[in-house]
């Protein structure tokens, strides 16, 4: 009758204990890694958009106002996608690029931009309060005064947005300043803490 | 070891088994798996679309809510309503504040008209026999008929609608009367008033609407009466007769005696309840009548019944002035007629208003009329303007089957309905918060039914139907501020008009357009026989608390 176990039956026998703990956590672990990817998330990730609009050309370069386009951003819960007759009515009306723009206002048909920055249906984010107090744009939005095509700057995840309200403190500006794209935090910020939650 | 002869039940049995499902164990793994793979392929988030305007309208802004005031009907009567609009699309409806038929609340009727804007089986184009067609299809059709109507001063035709309160709509009809004036106007709401209208003929020797004053009212009896529980003025009742409830001292807290066939919210919120057959009710009327000085016989009611009325009655006496007797819908003419001389004794808190419903006839009356009038031969061209007598009408008038025969028939509902099964045209029929209209409420008060969406389809209103009966095509709105501009010459005639008008579309109510008050005539005791204890079943035929005559069977929120 041979030996049931073999000599690296103690080696099995030894990886096996090893597993059981670390094969679980490091599922989850991978787990975890792939739903904070930007695979999941959509950060950094650039969609597809029926006319390339630059919003580092419009605001970096032409210093155009958030609000000029997104009016609804201190009154309402979302900050609004101008209708086509805002667009370029006046400047560059032939672009080729515009093409869209121009088929748009001839045939009264929207404009369908794809979403970039998703939240999901169960969150009721309102624009006008964040502005208010104190919360930037660009808190959320990033840099877009250098994004030539947008995309989503952060990413939007639970924990992410817990963060903030755990401590807001240091993404809170001025009233004066929410939308200032090129604004960087003084030093003085964190003395400013109790003006800025006031 | 199994037996060697096969059974042939057993063998039946296996294979009625495989033919139902031929999945072995393998198949049915492998399935499980492909379901799972496929289930983890699935896990993306679809693309999102962000659409904007073309051209940014007015007003609109994306996210921010609008209120507008507008009307809903109940049975033909207004009820004033704030519908919150998003982005172009009503979503919420609420009480109207200025309103005397709302005063800030709703009911489920209400709130469930903005499903029933949205009802996928609403009906979407005009329809004759099996064929959906056009209206400029239908105003072709129309137009022969028409001629012939004209030609002999409207001697056949007829029109058919619910309870009318309309000013616009009454106007319009008018019009169509002057122009044909032979044409008859049938009106038939399944939910009627003709016991009350006719027991205020038998009291009184005209029709009057009573109104009580239940904030006023300290012993109210019911005779099966409920105006707490659901119609047309409920809503201002309920708050009124709570209130009264709610007045601090006992002495001042509004107490109630119920007498019902059957339960109501009134009577679960009696103080004192009896349980007493429908024909009985009258008795209990009668003992109060006679308790009150009344030369009436004696009314035989069960011991406990005998001990409810008298107690009421003394109640009722002890409070002249405060104390109200109210007999139900469903009580016969004769105990509307003897409430009415209870509340003359008793000098209740009552209004009386002239009835507003331009016709006499009582409901019932009317659409055995129209039935026997189509069996005569007599009718050859019916329009019905949304109502729905294949269904709500009485059975034995067998009205389909007459309306079938008549030779030109137009039906105008929001359903493709029982009713439309019938006629020869089907028109789709614009929801009430698409529309411009005008309708009063109980007691009178007029208030603006204005649009808070264009017409999801290719419906009309009955405003739209009677113009082009009358061959203009001026659009509802026109129609309705005509009326009121005319009504502004002659009852308001200061300010401006736009103004005027604008006020009253904000606020949601004409003001003072509450039909004025008047003081009744002394009422007569009738001759109301006493019932006898009957034994068997009767049947009470009652709306329903949800879905009302019927007409909101499809609307989910009231199911």
């Amino acid at each position: 009758m041979p030996q049931i176990f073999r000599p690296y039956a103690d080696t099995v026998a030894r990886a096996a204990l090893v597993a059981i703990p670390t094969v679980p956590l490091l599922g989850i672990g991978i787990a975890y890694w792939f739903a904070t990817s930007n695979h999941i998330t959509g950060q950094s990730i650039v969609v597809d958009q029926p006319i390339p609009f630059s919003h580092q050309h419009h605001i970096g370069g032409l210093g155009i106002d958030c609000r000029y386009c997104h009016a609804g951003v201190e009154v309402s819960a979302t900050g609004g996608i101008p209708p086509t007759h805002t667009c370029h009515s006046q400047l560059y009306t032939n672009a080729q690029m515009l093409a869209p723009l121009r088929t748009s206002l001839a045939e009264q048909r929207p404009i369908h931009w794809s979403k970039v920055n998703r939240l999901p249906d169960y969150v009721y984010f309102d624009h006008s309060i964040h502005i208010a107090k104190g919360v930037s744009c660009t808190t959320c939005h990033g840099p877009v005064d250098r994004m030539p095509l947008m995309q989503q700057a952060v990413p939007l995840t639970m924990e992410w947005c817990l963060d903030c309200y755990r401590d807001p403190a240091p993404n809170l500006r001025p009233a004066s300043q929410v939308f200032d794209a090129a604004w960087k935090a003084p030093a003085d910020q964190a003395a400013q803490r109790h003006a800025l939650l006031a | 070891m199994p037996s060697m002869t096969p059974n042939p039940d057993a063998r039946i049995r296996d294979r009625r088994r495989s033919a139902k499902l031929d999945v072995d164990r393998r198949a049915a793994l492998k399935m499980f798996a492909a379901g799972a793979a496929l289930a983890v392929t699935s896990c993306g988030r679809p693309a999102e679309e962000v659409v904007p305007y073309v051209e940014m309208p007015g007003r609109v802004a994306p996210g921010i809510l609008l209120r507008f005031a507008t009307t809903l009907p109940l049975g033909g009567y207004g009820r004033g309503v704030i519908v919150t609009s998003l982005e172009g699309r009503p979503i919420k409806i609420d009480g109207n504040p200025r309103h005397p038929a709302s005063l800030g609340a709703t009911d489920v009727f209400a709130e469930a008209e903005l499903l029933s804007l949205y009802d996928p089986d609403r009906s979407k184009a005009p329809r004759t026999g099996t064929l959906i067609a056009s209206w400029s299809a239908f105003e072709a059709a129309l137009r022969p008929h028409l001629e012939r109507e004209q030609a002999r001063a409207g001697a056949r035709f007829a029109l058919l609608t619910g309870r009318v309160t309309s000013p616009t709509l009454v106007r319009q009809i008018r019009d169509l009367q002057r122009a044909l004036p032979r044409a008859r106007w049938y009106r038939y709401e399944p939910v009627d008033d003709d016991s009350a209208r006719a027991g205020s003929m038998l009291a009184f020797g005209r029709p009057l609407t009573s109104i009580p004053r239940f904030g006023d009212v300290r012993v109210a009896l019911m005779l099966d009466a409920d105006p707490i529980g659901f119609g047309p003025e409920q809503i201002r009742f309920s708050r009124d007769l709570i209130s009264a409830r709610r007045s601090r001292t006992s002495h001042d807290l509004l107490r109630i005696y119920a007498a019902e066939p059957s339960w109501t919210l009134t009577g679960a919120a009696a103080d004192h309840h009896i349980s007493l057959h429908h024909r009985l009710i009258r008795n209990v009327a009668l003992v109060v009548a006679r308790e009150l000085g009344a030369a009436v016989a004696d009314a035989p009611l069960p011991p406990d019944a005998e001990k409810f009325a008298r107690a009421a009655a003394a109640d009722l006496k002890a409070r002249k002035g405060e104390a109200i007797a109210l007999a139900g819908r469903r009580q016969p003419a004769e105990v509307h007629a003897l409430t009415h001389w209870i509340n003359s004794q008793l000098q209740s808190p009552i209004g009386f208003i002239a009835p507003f419903d331009p016709i006499d006839m009582p409901h019932a009356q009317s659409l055995a009329g129209l039935a026997s009038d189509i069996r005569l031969g007599e009718i050859e061209t019916l329009i019905i303007l949304g109502a729905n007598p294949a269904y709500d009408g009485p059975g034995d008038l067998a009205l389909g089957d007459a309306i079938r025969t008549v030779p030109f028939t137009v039906h105008l509902g929001s359903h493709d309905d029982e009713t439309a099964a019938y006629t020869s045209w089907y028109l789709p029929l614009s929801h009430p918060l698409e529309s411009w209209s005008d309708l009063r409420a109980f007691d009178g008060t007029a208030s603006i039914v204005q649009p808070l969406i264009r017409p999801l389809y290719d419906t009309r209103t009955a405003h739209d139907v009677l113009a082009l009966l009358g061959g203009a095509a001026t659009s509802s709105r026109d129609l309705v501020r005509e009326t009121w501009s005319s009504y502004w010459r002659d009852d308001v005639g200061r300010g401006e008009y736009e103004a005027w008008w604008r006020a009253s579309l904000e606020d949601g109510v004409v003001a003072n357009s509450a039909s004025a008050a008047i003081e009744p005539p002394t009422a007569n005791l009738p001759q109301v026989m006493p019932a006898n204890a009957s034994e068997g079943l009767t049947v009470i035929l009652a709306p329903d608390p949800v879905v009302w005559d019927g007409s909101r069977a499809n609307n989910a929120w009231l199911q």
